[in-house]
């Protein structure tokens, strides 16, 4: 019973030390390092980049970015060969076509 | 020729604090807060000499570490130089500075945290290395000197209540602030303040409680 009377004391105690508390002051010469620190970060325009790259949105719109990039470039080439081995068939078949037309030509001459 | 060297210096000191308190003196807030988003110097120099003990006061009562508090309030005025474009004047400059503050504050903390995980992980890999685990007595400057002892065992218990709470308490009990301008600055009802410093009491005393308990009992 006496102890908790004492503990209660001692909790009120604790509250009642931050009455009348002083406001602290920082080190003299705050503004010099203040200014100090505003050049420093002026600078460092690599560091500001950096910093923002590495922000995760940007890092996840970036990868998002490549791979639209990389998969529109598979399937263009994709749709290109395509185009193009469409277009090599066909010429070969004209090729083939004018052979055959030049060969009844020839046997039809006598 | 020293003393001269010293004359002359001393004239100029007066001379430029002189020139600078009629500057602050001269100007309401508004035009301070106008001139600063211009640019100036002065008005930089008006602002940091103005509110420095005031941020610096909040900072060190939430990471309880004079290097700690000193180098975050130079990162508060470096983000006011940097960002007082966008105030638009809605709140009263000093909460703007409050809300900088507490938030620096709380990035602080949680970089701590993340040493203090760190240290425990090398601290299992074997490194002996733990001097940010165990941190030391914080003794706040502005406490009276029969205080100090109980006012630390305080600050002790502050640092084991929920954030918000801890911000309401602090702001009250440190800066003197009423319920109305804590609300204001933490965005939330003049209600909300009152139970948040109901039950930051309420924790702080349980906190308490426990230290005196385990201390009486050892």
């Amino acid at each position: 019973m006496k102890d908790n009377e004492d503990i209660n004391q001692k909790i009120d105690a604790a509250f009642n030390s931050l009455n009348n508390i002083q406001r602290a002051s920082p080190k003299p010469y705050l503004l010099t390092r203040i200014n100090a620190r505003l050049d420093k970060e002026v600078k460092s325009i690599w560091e500001t980049m950096a910093i923002y790259i590495s922000r995760p949105l940007v890092m996840v719109l970036g990868l998002c970015l490549i791979i639209i990039i990389n998969v529109s470039v598979v399937l263009v080439n994709k749709l290109s060969s395509i185009s193009v081995a469409e277009h090599s068939v066909n010429a070969m078949d004209d090729e083939e076509n004018n052979a055959t037309f030049a060969t009844i030509d020839n046997t039809d001459t006598p | 020729m020293v003393a001269q060297v010293v004359e002359v210096r001393d004239h100029l000191f007066k001379y430029f604090w002189l020139d600078f308190k009629i500057y602050v003196l001269n100007q309401s807030e508004e035009d301070l807060i106008k001139n600063l988003q211009q640019g100036q110097q002065q008005a930089f120099k008006a602002v940091v000499e103005l509110y420095q003990d005031m941020v610096y006061n909040t900072i060190l009562s939430m990471v309880q570490n004079e290097a700690d508090a000193e180098d975050t309030t130079q990162e508060v005025f470096v983000q006011v130089y940097q960002s007082i474009g966008s105030f638009k004047g809605e709140a009263k400059f000093s909460t703007w500075l409050y809300r900088i503050a507490i938030a620096k504050a709380l990035d602080h903390e949680k970089k701590k945290k993340r040493k203090k995980r760190f240290a425990l992980v090398q601290m299992l890999f074997g490194e002996k290395d733990n001097t940010q685990y165990h941190p030391v007595e914080f003794n706040h400057p502005g406490v009276l000197l029969d205080n100090k002892e109980r006012a630390s065992e305080l600050f002790k218990a502050l640092q084991k209540i929920p954030g918000n709470q801890r911000i309401a308490f602090t702001l009250n009990k440190i800066e003197g602030l009423n319920n109305h301008e804590i609300a204001t600055i933490m965005d939330t009802s003049f209600y909300a303040v009152e139970s948040l410093l109901a039950r930051a009491k309420t924790n702080l005393k349980k906190e308490l409680k426990n230290y005196y308990l385990y201390y009486s009992a050892k």
